[in-house]
């Protein structure tokens, strides 16, 4: 048996992204397209190699690259997660092509960059699931947004992209330096940046509280930035409707996903510190409320998805707010089946007439599989039983009643309605409106296969989640115990 | 044989999607599922409790969720009750001009969500298989419904969504109060254990009301009923027949399945709040529905207001009103299934449902006013249909409760109401089969069709199960009595 | 009682054969008329509470089907709707006062209930009102004031169900129901009483009724809610002899007079005004003459049946109530007065239309049925008869004043009559108050709209209006404005997001910090 040790992996993705940069400004001539499928393919091997790990407890923790490196199983987890989005949303680049010749206005010679950046991205947040020391931390939240920005702003002659892509920067970066104030006061209070070194420094119950505190609050800002929650989740709608669609997508979900890993490994010595778990319930509360009200009235389909974000990220922090690490876990993944479903069908869709709801109308008599698609996806979007969707949700709400948080299971359970309506929005569209054209949607073969698999996942890990489960980890993994100092 | 009954409804609607001929398809599924009812009715033991024919596939060990399914007397009631109003209504769709496929593949989408949840034995099936049933529902009254379409669909989701998950959160903390490590969502071991050591009463108290909250917006108790009225209306029959029929049984189901053995303190404790509300419906939804002048919105309300005799029965809690109940429940569905499939032909006939606007039109559709003359007084409790003899075990099971001679206690007056509600119901109903069915002709209408040669078979089929078990009510009470028994004494 | 319902019964179906020749809905009438009987016979031979009431709503509504078997004409489809609901109406008290006895004695059955009577008449109050709720149920189906209304709209229905159901059987199955149950009534002196004076009630007011009715199926209506006062006060009066008596003897002339009446209908093109007939004695002789016997028998003339029937009632009140017997008595005159002016008016004088010009003699099918029954309406009455079917009562001391004074108001009212409606060719009385039947049924309608009518717009306005537009739509509105207000903040300007991010931050840091 092959045996492989964890860090190879990010090395691989790193070096399969440099290459695919190298070899694109050789290869003026070939078709771009080439890199994509090249790209998936190698994270594809990547990925199968990730189950050929040796497993953490072997290695011996002699050099320093361990106390800010872990394999653990939730960030094998993750990782794991982080290269089926990639592969995803690479396929998603392929079909959007088109669009981006179209509105880039540049020759298609630097469309290369556009499918090597993802994996460059992907391997920042491969080691971002893995950090568990703040330095670490922050180098790859670095790489990430940089990466990002890139992304985000690549049709350079399309302004609202550009703009899209400076407000990510500069709020990106603002998010930062309060990340990295936070982070020395943090050093500054307990001399340490291992988060298991803080922790203990932390319990020891030596330290001043008050500057733990006000460090940790400004930590939270830099990740609540990366996880769109209130009040940081200020540039989402605009950047995500901005941004090129693939790459929203893959914001929506390889961001967010990897945000929640640093925030519950972040919050296990933070939450003993007073009040941080009344900050983390009010955050959840104001997300999950924000995000579903706000999109209520919106009519636009990739805005709504951003809105739709934050409310997912309200979810799951209602789950953070109740320690529990696996109903996280879970719900991340069915968001991200569900998440770049709902996003594959939109480029498709939006490159035939556009990301208007309105322009979903009558989509089930142009293009009957699309159209069945987008309803498995807004059905787990919303939390319809027999999808991944519901599950996720389901989980959540079990911890809050468990944790006995009356506000947040009162305000969940309404703010789930909300999110029926706007989801059930687009089913109107695609079943009742009648349609302005009737010209039907070509679909590639590998989308239709893509999209094909995460209709299958979705609806078959609701009604077994067991195999996901299992991937978490053997058993519940509480994220912290409760504040153990006195308020 | 379970699963099959599941299953069917469900693989023929994917089936139809997937190109298989609709119509043909859907009345296979129905009548096979019917079928496999009876089959499982002849060989169904009426004297041991508990659940038969069980099957179970574990889905999560750690949350100890499971595929299961079995059923006892109640759960194959259910069973009955909703294949037989399958069949009716699959049978009562006419031609369909757009998406035929998508609107037969809705009405088994429906079907199979209620089959399942009723022969569901682990809860978490149970509303999963209920919530089934909410997407196509939507789409049945938003593409092919009539009126305000748009806004009763929207009502009616969103609405019934924020009860579900009231529920939900219910069914949660009844999940919860078992202790840590035996916990399940099992129902038959969740009976057993809350039989050994009863939950706490302050527990039992909150886990009630929210499932009573939860069922009630479900059955559309009152206040929580201004979904059904417009969405009946809006419509289409078969879409109306299977959900007042069927699914809205669902949340009476519930609460005689979960609510009142698991948590008999709790129940005791919010009686009088129910009492009040079941009162709401009977006589206040009652006023409204005379005040009616459409058929489908009279229908509608009155679908609202007979809930309130099944709360009766649930409310008083002894083995008279439960049995009741749960005849009610079977001879009710059946009843509206008939009424409004009834009205939908004439909807489809003449385009409009105001009183003001037909009458007479038994003269040119006779075998149409037959059919709605027997459900209506089937409704208003005349003998000889189920409904009277359900009726009637609700009305002494609910009198007897807690009576001392000198003393009145709620039920009594709430039974006194309740029975005035009878002569409300009478008021409305003679009169919509009046304006509807009776009096002079409009010209208009002088061509009219009546129903064909197909269209009274599922009409027989209805009216047969009425009269069977308003003849023989004995074979249901037989059947349903020894769910109950281990729960209520005779009367308390 | 049996034989009552069978006989009466089958000479109504074969009556039918013959007055239903040419109807359209032949074989719906048929089959409703045998679900009558088969219900009819159950209430009979029911041995409980019920299934007693099972039968009886079946009874009712069999007679629904029957009275609206015109169902096209609207006087007809309104007249069943009444007759449904009112004596719905009274089967609610009915069934409050069955479940009543069965909290007390735990059974429905009457045996067992005799048995455990103690249970009930331990406690007087109770006893009354259940005694009370279960006359509703007759006030109802016997038409007994204050549910009188419906008995005249019914003859909307043809003339055989007029006569089966609304003169021999079904409002009888009312004075039935009290008679069978009357180990429970007869206890309580209380509902006795009230009973009692409100048979008598009943019975004054459908003989004033009668007398200005112009219909001749609505004047035999009122005069069988006379005679079913009648009844209801014997059972009063605490003797159920003589109200199954009268009952007895009731179901014989009155079945017999409808059919007549009837056979004079047909004959006329089915016209039904009395001012439109006149002298058809000459004419429909055996109709006549059937007619007169019947009359005879109502009016109580020796030695017809209702002699007495009538006279054991009388006597009766003349023993145990005398402002009871006083008013009967007057009724009897009234009775007099009433079905003289009928006979008159209808057979004697001269012709008043055209249709009466022609009349001719019914056929045989009908004929046969109206002499079965003039003859039991002459013999019914004997004792040699009528001690074959039922307990005869008998009178006490009092043997000569009571008949005296009957024959007297019996003589004054046909003398009156006669003095007044003789050769005549309009109605010389007219009292408005009378003839619209003092204004009942004006009150009914007033007294529905004013509550139910009105609860049921005020319920369906607060229905649409508070809580579907008000909590409903107010609540989704209120999100969407939420929503709608929250989106304001996105304004798109850089330094904004950041003065709000940075606003964030602060707010969160005082909240963790300061708080």
């Amino acid at each position: 048996m092959i045996a492989i040790r964890a860090p190879y992996l990010e090395i691989a993705v790193l070096v399969l992204g440099m290459a695919i940069l190298i070899l694109e400004t050789f290869a003026a001539k070939i078709d771009k397209k080439i890199f994509a499928y090249a790209g998936i393919v190698g994270l594809a091997a990547v990925l199968v190699a990730s189950f050929f790990l040796l497993p953490e407890s072997s290695i011996p923790q002699t050099n320093g690259f361990w106390n800010f490196y872990t394999a653990d199983p939730l960030s094998i987890f993750f990782k794991r997660f982080t290269l089926v989005t990639t592969i995803v949303v690479l396929g998603m680049m392929i079909d959007y092509t088109p669009v981006l010749g179209s509105v880039a206005g540049h020759a298609s010679s630097n469309l290369g960059e556009f499918f090597s950046l993802p994996l460059l991205t992907c391997a920042g947040l491969m080691y971002l699931v893995s950090a568990i020391d703040f330095i670490f931390i922050f180098v790859a939240i670095e790489l990430v947004t940089i990466s990002f920005f890139v992304l985000v702003s690549f049709p350079r002659r399309n302004p609202i992209a550009l703009e899209a892509g400076v407000k990510y920067l500069i709020l990106g970066a603002l998010s930062t330096a309060f990340l990295v104030y936070g982070i020395t006061w943090i050093f500054g209070v307990t001399g340490e940046t291992n988060l298991q070194r803080i922790t203990a420094a932390l319990s020891s119950g030596k330290i001043d509280n008050y500057g733990a505190t006000f460090g940790a609050v400004l930590v939270l800002v830099g990740l609540g930035f990366k996880i769109a929650a209130v009040p940081f989740q200020i540039w989402v709608p605009d950047v995500y409707q901005g941004a090129p669609t693939p790459v929203t997508a893959f914001l929506s979900v390889g961001s967010k996903a990897a945000g929640f890993v640093v925030l519950l490994r972040v919050l296990q010595p933070f939450l003993m510190l007073p009040n941080i778990e009344r900050l983390v319930v009010l955050i959840a509360l104001l997300t999950v409320v924000y995000g579903n009200l706000a999109a209520l009235p919106q009519n636009n389909l990739k805005r709504l998805l951003g809105y739709s974000s934050i409310a997912h990220a309200g979810y799951l922090l209602i789950g953070v707010a109740c320690f529990d690490g696996r109903a996280v876990t879970f719900y991340l993944a069915a968001y991200l089946l569900m998440t770049l479903l709902a996003f594959a069908i939109l480029i498709l869709v939006a490159q035939q007439t556009g990301e208007e709801i309105s322009n979903f109308d009558g989509l089930a008599k142009r293009a009957p599989f699309l159209a069945f698609a987008m309803l498995v996806a807004m059905a787990s979007l919303a939390g319809l039983p027999f999808t991944a969707g519901f599950f996720g949700k389901f989980f959540i709400f079990v911890s809050a009643v468990a944790q006995k948080q009356t506000a947040l299971v009162a305000v969940g359970i309404v703010t789930v309605a909300c999110g029926f309506y706007y989801y059930l929005k687009v089913v109107r569209a695609m079943y009742w409106q009648p349609s302005a054209n009737n010209n039907p949607i070509a679909v590639s073969a590998l989308s239709r296969a893509v999209i094909v698999l995460l209709i299958i996942a979705t609806i078959w890990f609701g009604i077994y989640p067991q195999p996901i489960l299992r991937a978490i980890g053997p058993q519940r993994q509480r994220v912290a115990e409760r504040s153990t100092i006195s308020r | 044989m379970l699963l099959f009954l599941v299953l069917c409804p469900i693989t023929a609607a994917i089936a139809i999607i997937a190109g298989a001929p609709a119509r043909l398809t859907a009345l296979v599924a129905a009548i096979s599922n019917l079928f496999v009812t009876l089959a499982l009715l002849s060989r169904f033991d009426r004297v041991t409790a508990g659940f038969q024919f069980a099957s179970s596939f574990l889905v999560s060990a750690d949350w100890q969720i499971h595929f299961a399914f079995g059923i006892d007397g109640l759960s194959l009631l259910m069973l009955l009750l909703a294949t037989i109003v399958t069949v009716a209504a699959v049978w009562f769709t006419g031609k369909i001009d757009n998406h035929e496929r998508a609107f037969y593949a809705c009405l088994l989408f429906i079907s199979g969500g209620a089959i399942g949840a009723f022969a569901s034995i682990d809860l978490f099936f149970f509303y999963a298989f209920h919530e089934l049933a909410l997407i196509p529902t939507f789409l049945l009254i938003g593409i092919w419904g009539t009126g305000n379409r748009s806004v009763a669909a929207w009502k009616i989701t969103i609405y019934l969504t924020l009860g579900s998950f009231v529920l939900l959160i219910g069914l949660i903390l009844l999940y919860q109060s078992l202790p840590a490590t035996t916990r399940t969502f099992d129902i038959r071991e969740l009976q057993a254990a809350t039989a050994a050591h009863a939950i706490a009463a302050p527990t039992q108290r909150h886990i009630y009301l929210l499932l009573l909250i939860g069922f009630g917006v479900l059955i559309s108790l009152f206040p929580f009923h201004s979904w059904a009225p417009e969405a009946y209306a809006s419509a289409p029959a078969p879409a109306a027949m299977l959900h007042a029929g069927v699914l809205k049984k669902f949340g009476l189901y519930g609460l005689l399945r979960l609510a009142i053995p698991m948590l008999p303190d709790g129940a005791h404790y919010w009686m009088y709040l129910l009492v009040i509300l079941l009162l709401g419906n009977i006589i206040y939804i009652g006023l409204v529905t005379i005040a009616q002048k459409r058929l489908d919105w009279m229908l509608g309300y009155s679908s609202v207001m007979h809930m309130g005799y099944i709360f009766l029965g649930i409310a008083s809690a002894n083995i008279l009103g439960a049995t009741g109940a749960a005849a009610l429940i079977f001879a009710h569905g059946l009843s509206i299934a008939l009424l409004f499939a009834v009205a939908g032909q004439i909807r489809n006939r003449t385009g409009t449902l105001l009183f003001d606007d037909l009458g007479g039109l038994a003269k040119v559709m006779p075998f149409a006013g037959l059919a709605f003359g027997f459900a209506a007084f089937a409704a208003i409790g005349l003998p000889g249909f189920a409904n009277f003899a359900s009726e009637i075990l609700i009305f002494f099971g609910a009198i007897r409760n807690g009576w001392e001679m000198q003393r009145f206690h709620i039920f009594q007056i709430a039974t006194v109401l309740a029975l005035w509600g009878i002569v409300i119901s009478t008021v409305y109903m003679l009169r919509a089969y009046r304006s509807t069915f009776m009096g002079t002709i409009n010209e208009r209408w002088g061509k009219l069709v009546d129903l064909g040669t197909g269209l009274r078979l599922p009409v027989v089929l209805l009216v047969a199960g009425l009269i069977w078990f308003g003849f023989f009510p004995q074979t249901l009470v037989r059947m349903v009595t020894p769910t109950f028994r281990p729960y209520f004494t005779a009367t308390k | 009682m049996l034989l009552v319902v069978s006989g009466v019964g089958s000479l109504i179906h074969i009556y039918s054969l013959g007055y239903m020749r040419d109807d359209e809905g032949k074989s719906r009438y048929f089959a409703a008329l045998s679900l009558f009987m088969f219900a009819m016979l159950g209430i009979v031979l029911a041995n409980n509470f019920v299934m007693m009431f099972i039968f009886w709503e079946l009874v009712g509504f069999t007679s629904y089907v029957l009275i609206g078997h015109w169902f096209e004409r609207d006087a007809a489809a309104d007249a069943a709707k009444k007759a449904f609901l009112t004596t719905r109406i009274g089967d609610f008290g009915f069934m409050i006062g069955i479940l009543m006895v069965w909290m007390a004695t735990g059974s429905v059955v009457f045996d067992d209930i005799v048995a455990h009577l103690s249970k009930i008449t331990s406690n007087p109050g109770y006893l009354t009102i259940v005694a009370i709720l279960i006359f509703c149920g007759a006030v109802g189906k016997s038409a007994q004031f204050p549910l009188h209304v419906w008995l005249p709209d019914a003859m909307e229905g043809p003339t055989p169900v007029s006569a089966l159901i609304h003169a021999a059987t079904m409002v009888a199955a009312g004075v039935y129901l009290l008679v069978r149950v009357a180990f429970l009534i007869q206890a309580s002196q209380t509902a006795l009483l009230v009973i009692a004076w409100i048979g008598t009630i009943t019975a004054l007011l459908g003989a004033l009724m009668a007398t200005q009715q112009s219909d001749i199926k609505r004047i035999l209506a009122y005069s069988t809610i006379s005679q079913l006062g009648y009844m209801v006060m014997a059972v009063g009066l605490a003797s159920n002899e003589a109200a199954m008596f009268h009952l007895f003897t009731h179901a014989f002339f009155k079945a017999l007079l409808f059919l007549a009446a009837g056979s004079v209908i047909v004959t006329l093109h089915h016209e039904q005004d009395i001012r439109k007939m006149g002298g058809l004695a000459k004419k429909l002789r055996i109709t006549f003459a059937t007619f007169a016997v019947g009359a005879l028998a109502l009016v109580g003339c020796p030695p017809f049946s209702g002699f007495f029937s009538k006279d054991a009632i009388l006597a009766l009140a003349y023993e145990r109530n005398m402002s009871i017997f006083v008013i009967g008595l007057t009724t009897a005159f009234l009775t007099a007065f009433y079905v003289s002016r009928a006979v008159i008016v209808v057979f004697l004088g001269k012709p008043r239309s055209d249709a009466a010009r022609a009349g001719k003699e019914s056929p045989l099918v009908m004929i046969i049925p109206l002499l079965i029954l003039a003859l039991f309406a002459l013999i019914a009455g004997w004792e040699t008869v009528a001690k074959n079917f039922l307990v005869v009562p008998h009178e006490k001391e009092s043997v000569i004043t009571v008949p005296a004074l009957a024959l007297v108001a019996l003589i004054l009212g046909v003398g009156i009559a006669t003095w007044l409606y003789r050769n005549r060719e309009r109605d010389p009385l007219h009292v408005d108050l009378v003839r619209r039947r003092f204004y009942i049924d004006e009150f009914y309608e007033w007294l529905i709209g004013a509550t139910q009518e009105l609860l049921a717009r005020i319920a369906a306005f607060f229905d649409r209006w508070i809580i579907d537009a008000g909590a409903v739509r107010g609540t989704s509105g209120g999100m969407f404005g939420l929503g709608a207000f929250l989106r304001l903040f996105q304004v798109g300007n850089l330094q904004a997001y950041a003065f709000l991010f940075g606003l964030g931050i602060v707010a969160l840091i005082y909240f963790t910090i300061f708080r």
